[in-house]
């Protein structure tokens, strides 16, 4: 009963607009209670310079503190919600995977260079939620020396044969050196004054460590992976302006490519072909083509939809073995939806999936494949499942400890991730549960729990989208009982055109891939990704426009359409 | 006996090359070096630095120490009227501890060397003659331990303060190994030397170096790039964020790793200077303002000294050693005798000389110890103070007064005076060089010959 009066609490919260509150957000794990998941702290970004999000107090993510994001308007449903506060920064560091990337091409290394020590910072929940975020990427003094040993090992193996060296310039003048990687580092031709500092370095290099080419191209290779032209990508055109060519390579290449534009998309810029719109889309439909797009599309639709949380989830329920091949399975998924030309409606209605010989028992295979294997389920077998979210690997995430299912998680994610409506959740739920009486279905045991909070959250956003799910058990395994009793997985949801009733977790499916509420949530999701912001209600013809593409084209023409976008092309109006 | 190194490199002005070259003149403040980065980088375990000093002649005990044991306040330590009271302004870093004893002396039973044998090494001394100045140390002793566990190439600082050309017996304070002495650097000049790269830079050196060019170029471009006039107040921010880290911790660095504090009049004077048996205490001081730099450069993990030749010749100008001045081995001793010794009430104003050298020394520890306080050392190091033996007369062993100032990175207490009730200086050498090697994992329990463990009474 105490629980039920703090659910109560925490669901009236929904309905104010909050300055100080945690974020409810999506960053809060969703999974189970006991499944090792951990709870992401809600609330408040990392209090960028000047760009704290509104949101700036604590609160437990999933706990029923006050929801603190604006922009609900006091009422749910229709529509992703928009509550970030962007900075429109002009100064955009690289993220640490972007600068491994960006030094291993830079300086012609045929293989990685070692990752920054310096973990990421966790996205800010309940914004864009990823992890390139503006308000994420600060050089603070760790970060500094970070950034400073990683070029001081890069500049070592660079120099350190006079084969990789010629790979970098072929020449031996300073001068010729520092034009050619500092075009390259900077993502432009250096300035005059630039060409001067850096031949000063050259030579002060060969003064403090002896003559010598490698002397001196090795502390330019560590001053120019230090500078500000190299871990920051600007953006300093006037409000409102198209960006300079070599802004667009910059923006494009770290988008898509998750790295520094090539020599060719510079020369690109060099000769305007990226000034104008075409340009820019012929550019990003070449990028779209490469495998560096496919893996930088596995990271956004890995964070979209948290396929770290495998790695989490509790032994007990999922086995190492099993753990690594859920989230392989997962991405395998969302790769083959990116690389095939399929659209966002076939994240909810694909047939398609992937198994291993861990999964196969969940889905009832027998024999189960050797290795990961693309299978399409059968519509007499498997009559209910369709796309992502009714597959096991989802399933079983947001299952309970006990194998039993977990309604109330399920379905927060899903109308959080894929609706863009953030729901608070109290924190304890779980321990309010009871057990399961003989002959009482698990939807039952949970409407005991849920009916005080009226019709606001659970009865109306969350409890339906969860049931809908009652058809799989805890581990995801397909069933039509449960203790017993036939399971109800009927309910309705108010969309953004309107409520609409399902009869399965397949129809709901099929209701989310046409709704536009699901394409704009998803729109909103890239466009934050892609221009690495929050997100806000400036924003709402942008991912209009960009849900209309996403209803009907692929994952790349929805790309293509965003890079076309004057939101991606121009600078910003509206900063700080 | 001065050690110096013979290379003449000559460090470049870097500004002054950076303005002849190109043409260009790009306005960046010179400093001489950078710590090793990795030994203060936010996310690596922060090193420990250990520092070693024993004095000779014994203190007077009954005017060293506080009356009692307890908390030290400045005020409280200042009141006491000991020699300690002269530490009262860095009351609340030290620990004062009573009731160590060391192990017994050699077979050659000579305190003067055996004491100095056993101090850092906590074992019985080794004899290989029949002399009386030939009693070596069972090593390895304390500093040589920690530095070969912390910084395997690199040894710990050795240093002298006394006669080493000419006494009756010279170095007998660290060693690598068992009779193996550390070579030690009597002239302050020398360490200075090797600190500041007169002599051949060491990579190290050379790579702090060229990170303070690339940080004063980042910085440049920082600035410019904050001129923009596109930007607003939050990209500002941000880019300020950046430099002030750079700027913070190079200053952090650069404060604690720089010659800003010594006295490099006097070092740079130093450099044919002769044993004078009136600057024992100076070129203690001295000694001790580079052992603080050292330590913030991360040059060395640990360093010893050996305040005094175990017979010592060292006159101190006090009240009651008016002319003729007596050497301190006879004030210790209270008679002017190196193998007679006399007692207090035979000779009440060699004591009081005692008193009085006690803290005049302890005045020498203070201001030392100010160095290492400026360069914020205080949570990241310890420097240990002790005697060769207990008392002047008496040459004990036991109840041998320790000062321990710093709390060692969080492992020593701080602001208490306690009483180890006996324990054998091995447990007292197992808790510090434990303190130092917190970074490395290790913890020391089974150092030298004697009881094993920690000494939870000086254990934080």
């Amino acid at each position: 009963m105490l629980l039920a009066t703090a659910w109560q609490l925490s669901c009236g919260s929904q309905s104010r607009s909050s300055s100080s509150g945690g974020v409810g957000g999506r960053s809060a794990t969703g999974g189970g209670g006991n499944d090792g998941l951990s709870r992401g702290a809600g609330g408040g970004g990392p209090g960028a310079a000047g760009g704290a999000p509104a949101g700036g107090g604590g609160g437990t993510g999933l706990s029923g503190g006050q929801s603190g994001h604006d922009g609900t308007g006091g009422t749910l449903g229709g529509g992703p919600k928009y509550y970030g506060s962007p900075l429109y920064t002009r100064v955009q560091r690289l993220t640490n995977d972007q600068w491994q990337r960006a030094v291993t091409d830079i300086l012609r290394f045929d293989s990685p260079v070692a990752p920054l020590k310096a973990p990421a910072n966790p996205p800010p929940p309940g914004t864009t939620d990823f992890t390139n975020n503006e308000k994420l990427l600060l050089v603070d003094a760790e970060a500094a020396v970070d950034f400073e040993a990683g070029a001081e090992a890069a500049a070592a193996r660079a120099t350190g044969s006079a084969e990789a060296l010629a790979r970098l310039y072929a020449g031996t003048d300073a001068a010729g050196f520092v034009r050619a990687l500092g075009r390259r580092a900077f993502r432009r031709p250096l300035t005059a004054l630039e060409e001067q500092h850096y031949q000063s370095i050259f030579a002060w290099g060969e003064t403090l460590y002896g003559p010598g080419v490698a002397n001196g191209a090795g502390l330019v290779i560590r001053a120019m992976l230090a500078s500000p032209n190299f871990l920051y990508r600007s953006e300093l055109g006037a409000e409102g302006e198209p960006l300079s060519g070599y802004e667009v390579a910059a923006k494009l290449s770290f988008w898509l490519l998750g790295t520094t534009p090539s020599d060719d998309l510079l020369d690109m810029a060099a000769a305007g072909e990226l000034d104008t719109v075409a340009g820019v889309e012929a550019a990003a439909r070449a990028m779209l083509e490469r495998p560096e797009a496919a893996a930088v599309m596995r990271d956004f639709h890995g964070q979209l939809y948290h396929l770290d949380r495998y790695a989490g989830i509790d032994p007990t329920r999922a086995p190492d073995g099993l753990r690594a091949e859920l989230a392989d399975a997962s991405s395998r998924f969302f790769d083959a939806i990116f690389t095939r030309g399929e659209s966002v409606r076939s994240i909810f209605i694909s047939t398609r999936f992937f198994v291993g010989p861990a999964l196969a028992p969940l889905y009832g295979l027998d024999p189960p494949p050797a290795g990961i294997e693309e299978r399409t389920f059968d519509a007499t077998r498997d009559p209910s499942r369709v796309g992502y979210f009714t597959q096991a690997p989802f399933l079983l995430l947001y299952g309970a400890s006990d194998g039993e299912s977990d309604p109330l998680t399920r379905g927060f994610v899903l109308s959080y991730d894929v609706l863009c409506v953030p729901l608070p959740m109290h924190e304890d739920y779980r321990n309010a549960v009871p057990p399961l009486m003989p002959g009482q279905t698990n939807r039952a045991r949970f409407e005991q729990v849920t009916t005080s909070c009226g019709t606001t959250c659970h009865a109306v956003f969350l409890n339906p989208l969860g049931y809908a799910f009652e058809g799989f058990d805890g581990l995801g395994r397909a069933r039509d009982r449960d203790n017993g009793v036939a399971v109800d997985t009927k309910g309705s949801y108010p969309f953004a055109t309107g409520t609409r009733t399902f009869a399965d977790a397949r129809a709901l499916m099929t209701l989310i891939a046409d709704s536009p509420d699901a394409q704009g949530c998803y729109a909103k999701g890239l466009a934050g990704y892609a221009l690495q912001r929050d997100m806000v209600e400036g924003d709402r013809s942008l991912v209009s426009d960009l849900a209309t593409v996403a209803r009907d084209k692929s994952l790349k023409e929805l790309i293509v359409a965003l890079a076309r976008n004057p939101a991606f092309r121009l600078r910003a109006v509206g900063g700080p | 006996m001065s050690r110096r190194r013979g290379q003449n490199f000559v460090r470049p002005n870097r500004r002054a090359f950076l303005r002849g070259v190109a043409g260009a003149t790009v306005a960046l403040p010179f400093l001489e070096s950078l710590p090793e980065r990795s030994a203060w980088a936010a996310s690596a375990p922060k090193p420990v630095f250990g520092f070693f000093l024993c004095a000779v002649g014994g203190v007077v005990r009954s005017q060293f120490l506080p009356a009692a044991t307890g908390p030290l306040t400045p005020a409280g330590l200042a009141a006491e009227a000991k020699a300690t009271s002269a530490l009262a302004a860095h009351a609340d870093k030290l620990l004062l501890v009573s009731g160590i004893k060391w192990p017994p002396g050699s077979v050659m039973s000579d305190s003067h060397v055996d004491g100095l044998c056993a101090a850092l090494t906590g074992k019985v001394p080794l004899v290989a003659s029949g002399s009386a100045q030939a009693p070596r140390g069972a090593g390895p002793s304390a500093d040589a331990f920690i530095a070969s566990k912390a910084h395997p190439d690199r040894g710990p600082i050795a240093l002298y303060a006394g006669n080493l050309k000419n006494g009756f017996a010279a170095e007998r304070l660290s060693y690598s190994g068992p009779g193996t002495l550390v070579p030690v650097i009597d002239n302050p000049h020398t360490l200075y030397q090797q600190l500041v790269g007169l002599d051949r830079p060491t990579a190290d050196e050379l790579l702090l170096r060229s990170r303070k060019s690339v940080h004063d170029l980042v910085r440049e471009e920082l600035k410019t790039l904050m001129q923009s006039s596109r930007l607003g107040a939050a990209d500002r921010q941000r880019l300020q964020l950046h430099f002030d880290s750079i700027r913070d911790v190079e200053t952090t660095m650069t404060r604690v790793c720089s010659s800003e504090g010594l006295d490099t009049a006097k070092l740079a004077g130093l450099a044919t200077f002769k044993y004078d048996a009136h600057r024992t205490d100076e070129m203690v001081g001295l000694h001790m303002s580079l052992v603080a730099m050292a330590f913030a450069c991360n040059y060395r993990r640990a360093a010893s000294l050996q305040w005094g030749d175990p017979y010592d010749r060292t006159i101190y100008d006090v009240p009651s050693n008016p002319s003729p001045q007596w050497i301190f081995t006879h004030i210790s001793h209270r008679v002017q005798s190196d193998s007679a010794v006399g007692s207090d009430a035979s000779n009440p104003t060699a004591t009081q000389a005692h008193v009085e050298i006690d803290a005049a020394r302890m005045k020498t520890l203070a201001a030392g110890l100010d160095h290492f306080k400026a360069r914020g050392l205080a949570d990241q190091c310890f420097v240990m103070w002790t005697n060769h033996y207990a008392e002047g007369p008496s040459h004990a062993f036991a109840d041998i007064p320790h000062i321990i100032w710093g709390n060692g990175g969080g492992f020593l207490k701080q602001g208490l005076y306690v009483d180890a009730a006996g324990a054998t200086n091995n447990r007292l050498l197992n808790t510090l060089i434990s303190a130092a090697l917190q970074d490395t994992g290790t913890v020391i329990d089974n150092f030298g010959d004697g009881t094993g463990g920690l000494l939870d009474a000086i254990r934080a």
